[in-house]
């Protein structure tokens, strides 16, 4: 034996009798290997309460609750008294409330979600005793999370690479389609149709780009909680869904996508974003390799939605918009003044009110009674100054042909803001 | 990483020379009528305008036979097996980027020049620019508060959003003659 | 693909190092020479187009003859029947009249290489001929610069970057000269301003931070003006006293009225005192003399004005300051062939000169002998030249003419034997700018397009035929090639200039002048007398009738020609030739013109049509006509020299012309 040796051996011996790792830390770290929820588990089990950890919009992603979905409010704070970063709250769940001690998750300090500890009964809770397990275990969430969130990124560049090519058109062939979705699952065999998410006014040197993976993330939580199994990613200033199309999703039931998508709005409204989320809808194409056109119609549906206020705007229902978008625009505005443009001269002229009175008009089919329901406006009010509107137009709004150009400059008006 | 390739125009430094024009002709031997790249002037000043490589290609919706394709660093191709010559795309894009080049009764447009930049080396038109009225950026990691999406001539860019960023003129001092109004 | 370097030969501020690739022999791209310092490895437009004008399929390409001249009639001939047909015509006149005399050349910048001073070497070669001599681009200047300074020189253009304050009068670099622009938007970004003086609201001008609209012809006075104003403010250079002239041109300011400076030039006192404070309180300021100012009567005058304001406001001798021009660097070189020694004349001692400013008229007048055989190599005289009537008139008087070109020119045309030129990717040659300070070689890259060849290979196989039908006819050395020339204008002078160790060095890429040009410290104020005509002058032409030709024609050069070459580029040029009259938008409403309209422009010389286009920012006194090869505005041209012996450029702006519109005649 030689002296190296010796040393080495003297030196483990120290080391066993010195640094004893609790056997509680040990069992935490061989629970994280069964993810977020075996944390969750083994903290539960040896701290005696229900443990609740949430991402930092208070989602749940995992909870010492047998349970596949759980939803949390989170609402009362309460003065934090102590210096720790505890903080008390109270948790609803299913209806009931419960007090709740709440605890950050940070990474590299940037808060990444919550670490809930639920008191279920009564009394003095002694929070302080416990601070040093959960700061631990709150940690060992984090590097789960991370984890997570690393192996995703991974495969997701190569699913990014895959899904951009699809948006591009750039398989020209179904097959290599139907190969690549085959890896992650996604049956391209069916038909599909694109949904663009976005927000107005989207400013990318701003917070704005955050906020985007906001709406990814509620987009994504939104399918799972109506069990749509849906393709989701973030392209720059935009979240894309390619959605199969089936009897959930029946684009023939134009209400049940749309409740799905106002869903997603309105989520989208109690979180930072308020109301700019907007979407756009592309049409349902059964062949993949054609599966870009959606998207590029559920960009164009987007835009021209934003123009014309149209909350859910499909690209199937958009009709004479889809031409006059793109046409020249001077050649539009002088079509726009050959039809209106006296009108709107004498209303400047006049202080008059008349453009808004056939825009009232028109947007009810020029029904008189629903027009001056609409307008809080007398029938034989309505009746004279659509009287006076042919006077200074010179056409007869009954005849269908005047009534299209007039709809048609109105669209032109809308669209390009004249 | 997402990348996209675009140009980035200083209107106040074109001097509308046409080098990045004639030098795109130089590089591409483009047939006589087919202008990838195409130097206007308005009395604002002047504008090079070549296909933006759009983030919502118009032309590639449009297309029947799927003959676009989007590169990964955002450059959109044509591919001229495909093309039919319907022209469909030269419609629906608001920049006269796609040309129909009636001696191969198919449509052509900027490439980018990938198979330079492919070689490290510029696209043919940034690299004729003496000025640097015409630069090449990564949309996707370019920001300066000077730069605007839009400048005087360009068609609304709301539908196709181009790949191209502007510089605007900036405000000069000029004394003109005073004519007398005799003759 | 193989690289050669060439160099843009044509008349130009560029003198551009290019980079050829070929393929097979084909040449397929070309791009700028990232070596060469002034051009940075950017061409200009015309240049990107050269892969399309060697492969033009309107080329020449091969030697013609017009049985009747003009019919366009034309037989294609073999060059040994050329040779032959010219060398006997040579030597007929030569035993008609016992000299050469009547046989005469007219060349001038259509390509600049030094190796196509053949046509002058070929003519020297065969004895006393009738020879042009001049230039009629820029002698007014040359002589103005060399006035002021002693020598005709112009700093370094790079240097302009580091200029605090750029005045530009009458140029228009972004059309003429695009290379330096860059240097001027570097200058700018380091704080520089620009400043424009120009009649014409220029693609540059609307670059400037500043731009001053003057009226044509006056930028003597507004010269002048400033300086005066410099002295009031005591803003001037302490060495001023020590120069030539100071007394007189201090006694010439004093007595300036600067009212009438603001009538003449149209520029408000109050801007004339804002030029003043620029010009005196920032350093250094850099003066440019534009080519444009010496294109009248008053050019001289103007350009000596102007370099005395910048003597006077002390930023001549200052770095990054002084005064450009264009410079003659090419007077370094030894110049063989444009040198070649005149072959003895028994009788008589040495060539008719013909002042080429006014050649037609001088040419047609000669006797004893007359002149019968006319070489026009380099230029189309029946497209540029002034005094077009008059070319016809002298056309008739010829026995031969041969014009060598690359395309059919109007000259061409009006000729009998048609040769073609090589294009520079066909030739060897050595290029010397006279804006930028840097030498380049001209490769041949490619084959000969069809039978073209160049001006040298012309000149050996030319002389060879005269000295086989008579020998000893000529003395040029045609079993000299064309490197063997390139070498002999390389000599140790010219290598210690350029840094050089011998011809391949320049293969390597463009050398720049290392030595830096002497400047002289010595200076000239502009002559008192000088002032005093100028303004005697100016004050009698708003005295007297009014004119039947109220307005002034301005002709300079457009973006995508130079004159006429490259009018035939369909890169450049899709559309055919058309001759664009610009007319101030008031001037043409009350003319009745309207845009796109046919009107005719005409004077005592003659009429041409051309298509009218409103510009709203034209003095009302002034208009815009392009140049064209066919059609060409300088049918109204003139002659305006009064002295035929002062060296001087052509006056091309000093024609008055009237317009109508053809609608009601």
């Amino acid at each position: 034996m030689n002296m190296n040796r010796f040393m080495i051996e003297k030196g483990m011996n120290e080391l066993e009798e010195r640094f004893i790792v609790p056997e509680l830390i040990h069992d935490l770290l061989i629970a994280s290997h069964e993810g977020l929820s075996g944390v969750a588990m083994k903290l539960s089990e040896v701290l005696s309460v229900p443990i609740i950890m949430t991402d930092s919009l208070y989602h749940v992603l995992a909870s010492s609750y047998k349970r596949e979905s759980l939803e949390i409010i989170v609402s009362t704070f309460f003065e934090n008294s102590t210096h720790s970063e505890f903080f008390k709250c109270t948790l609803t769940i299913d209806g009931e409330d419960y007090s709740a001690y709440g605890y950050p998750l940070k990474l590299s300090s940037q808060n990444c979600g919550y670490l809930f500890l639920l008191q279920e009964t009564e009394g003095v809770f002694p929070i302080e005793d416990y601070e040093a397990i959960i700061r631990y275990g709150a940690s060992l969430t984090t590097i789960t999370m991370k984890q997570m969130e690393d192996i995703k990124k991974e495969s997701q560049r190569y699913k990014d690479a895959f899904l951009f090519d699809l948006l591009y058109g750039n398989f020209k062939n179904n097959d290599d389609i139907l190969s690549y979705g085959a890896i992650w699952k996604w049956d391209f065999n069916q038909p599909h149709a694109i949904i663009v998410l976005s927000m107005t006014e989207y400013n990318p040197y701003s917070e704005d780009r955050q906020l985007i993976n906001s709406l990814l993330y509620i987009t994504e939580k939104a399918l799972a909680q109506h069990g749509l199994e849906t393709i989701v990613i973030r392209k720059q200033s935009e979240v894309v869904a390619i959605l199969p199309v089936n009897d959930k999703t029946t684009f023939n039931e134009n209400e049940k996508l749309s409740d799905f998508i106002s869903y997603i709005i309105k989520q989208a409204k109690n979180s930072p974003i308020g109301n700019r989320a907007a979407c756009g809808v592309g049409q349902v194409y059964q062949n993949p390799s054609e599966l870009f056109r959606s998207y590029q119609e559920a960009k164009v549906a987007f835009e021209i939605g934003q123009l014309l206020k149209i909350e859910i705007p499909y690209f199937n229902d958009l009709g004479l918009e889809r031409i006059l978008y793109k046409h020249d625009l001077q050649d539009l505005k002088e079509y726009y003044y050959h039809i209106l443009g006296p009108l709107q001269k004498y209303d400047e002229t006049q202080d008059g009110d008349l453009t808004f009175t056939l825009e009232s008009l028109a947007k009810h089919q020029f029904d008189l009674k629903q027009t001056s329901d609409a307008i809080f406006l007398h029938r034989n009010t309505l009746r004279y100054r659509i009287k006076k509107i042919e006077e200074i137009l010179e056409v007869k709004l009954d005849d269908i042909n005047n009534r299209l150009n007039i709809v048609a400059a109105l669209k032109i008006k809308q669209l390009h803001k004249i | 990483m997402s990348k996209q390739l675009g140009f980035l125009f200083n209107a106040d430094h074109c001097i509308g020379c046409t080098a990045c024009e004639i030098a795109c002709r130089n590089e591409n031997h483009t047939n006589r009528n087919v202008r990838w790249r195409k130097v206007s002037k308005s009395s604002e000043g002047f504008l090079s305008l070549s296909c933006n490589h759009c983030n919502s290609p118009e032309c590639s919706r449009v297309c029947p036979e799927n003959a676009f394709m989007k590169r990964h660093d955002g450059i959109v191709l044509i591919d001229s097996n495909l093309c039919t010559g319907c022209r469909l795309c030269i419609t629906a894009c608001p920049y006269e980027a796609p040309q129909f080049d009636y001696e191969t009764n198919k449509v052509s447009k900027c490439q980018m020049c990938y198979p330079r930049q492919d070689q490290g080396l510029l696209p043919a038109c940034v690299d004729a620019c003496s000025t640097e009225a015409l630069q090449l950026v990564d949309l996707e990691n370019f920001y300066d508060p000077q730069a605007v999406s839009s400048i005087f001539g360009i068609p609304d860019i709301r539908i196709t959003q181009p790949s191209i960023v502007f510089y605007p003129i900036s405000e000069k001092k000029r004394h003109f003659l005073v004519e007398r109004s005799s003759n | 693909m193989q690289m050669f370097r060439n160099t843009c030969p044509r008349n130009c501020y560029g003198t551009c190092s290019m980079l050829s690739y070929t393929e097979n022999g084909k040449l397929i791209k070309v791009a700028g020479d990232p070596m060469h310092g002034f051009t940075q490895g950017h061409l200009c437009a015309k240049g990107y187009a050269y892969t399309q004008y060697v492969y033009n399929p309107l080329r020449l390409k091969y030697p013609m003859m017009q049985t009747k001249r003009g019919s366009g009639n034309w037989v294609r001939i073999s060059w040994e029947e050329a040779y032959r047909i010219i060398a006997e015509k040579i030597i007929e006149l030569y035993d008609r009249y016992g000299s050469n005399l009547a046989s005469g050349y007219n060349k001038f910048s259509g390509n600049l290489g030094l190796l196509h001073y053949a046509v002058e070497g070929m003519f020297n070669s065969i004895g006393p001929h009738t020879k042009s001599f001049g230039n009629l681009c820029l002698a007014t200047g040359e002589q103005a610069v060399k006035e002021s300074f002693g020598n005709l020189h112009s700093p370094v253009p790079e240097e302009m970057a580091q200029s605090k304050m750029i005045f530009i009068w009458g140029a228009n670099p972004a059309v003429t000269n695009i290379h330096q622009m860059k240097f001027i938007y570097k200058a700018k970004k380091n704080g520089g301003k620009l400043v424009v003086i120009d009649p014409i609201y220029t693609e540059t001008a609307s670059k400037a931070d500043l731009y001053i609209q003057i009226k044509p012809g006056t930028d003597a006075l507004l010269a002048l003006g400033i300086a005066k104003c410099l002295l009031g403010l005591d803003q001037i250079e302490k060495t001023a006293a020590e120069w030539n002239g100071w007394k007189d041109y201090q006694q010439v300011l004093k007595r300036l009225n600067l009212a009438t400076v603001a009538e003449k030039t149209g520029v408000s006192i109050e801007t004339i005192q804002e030029l003043a404070a620029l010009y005196g309180e920032i350093k250094p300021v850099t003066t440019w003399n534009g080519l444009g100012i010496q294109r009248n009567k008053y050019g001289g005058v103007s350009i000596q004005a102007i370099n005395s304001l910048a003597a006077l406001s002390g930023n001549l001798h200052i770095a990054n300051g002084g005064v450009y021009f264009t410079h003659s660097n090419y007077e370094d070189f030894p110049m063989n062939l444009l040198n070649f020694p005149e072959k003895k004349h028994a009788s008589i001692k040495s060539s008719r000169m013909i002042n080429c400013a006014n050649f037609a008229m001088e040419a047609k007048n000669l006797q004893d002998p007359p002149l019968k055989l006319l070489w026009i190599a380099s230029r189309s005289p029946l497209s540029q030249d002034m005094n077009i009537n008059v070319w016809q008139e002298l056309f008739k008087e010829l026995e031969l003419i041969v014009t060598v070109d690359l395309f059919m020119t109007n000259t061409a045309k009006h000729s009998d034997i048609v040769l073609p030129a090589a294009s520079h990717f066909e030739e060897e040659d050595l290029n010397v700018g006279y804006w930028h300070h840097w030498l380049s070689i001209n490769q041949k890259a490619i084959p000969s397009f069809y039978e073209t060849k160049s001006d040298l290979m012309i000149a050996r196989e030319l002389t060879k035929k005269l000295n086989m039908l008579r020998p000893g006819f000529s003395t040029f050395p045609y079993e000299l090639e064309p490197k063997d020339w390139i070498e002999l204008e390389l000599n140790e002078k010219v290598q210690a200039l350029y840094g050089l160790k011998s011809y391949t060095s320049l293969v390597d890429g463009p050398k720049p002048r290392l030595a830096n040009q002497k400047k002289n410290k010595h200076f000239s104020f502009i002559q008192v007398d000088d002032v005093k005509t100028m303004l005697h002058s100016l004050l009698l032409e708003t005295k007297g009738e009014p004119s039947p030709y109220p307005f002034r024609l301005l002709s300079p050069q457009t973006l995508l020609k130079i004159h006429s070459q490259f009018a035939l580029i369909s890169w450049l040029n899709p559309k055919p030739d058309e001759t664009v009259i610009e007319i101030n938008n008031k001037v043409a409403e009350s003319l009745g013109i309207n845009d796109g309209e046919k009107v005719k422009i005409h004077n005592e010389n003659g009429a041409i049509i051309a298509k009218a286009c409103k510009n709203q920012h034209l003095p009302h006194g002034v208009v815009l006509v392009s140049q064209t090869g066919e059609n060409s505005i300088n049918q109204l041209i003139g002659s305006q020299l009064q002295k035929q012996e002062e060296l001087s450029s052509t006056h091309f702006y000093d024609c008055f012309v009237s317009i109508k519109s053809l609608k009601h005649p």
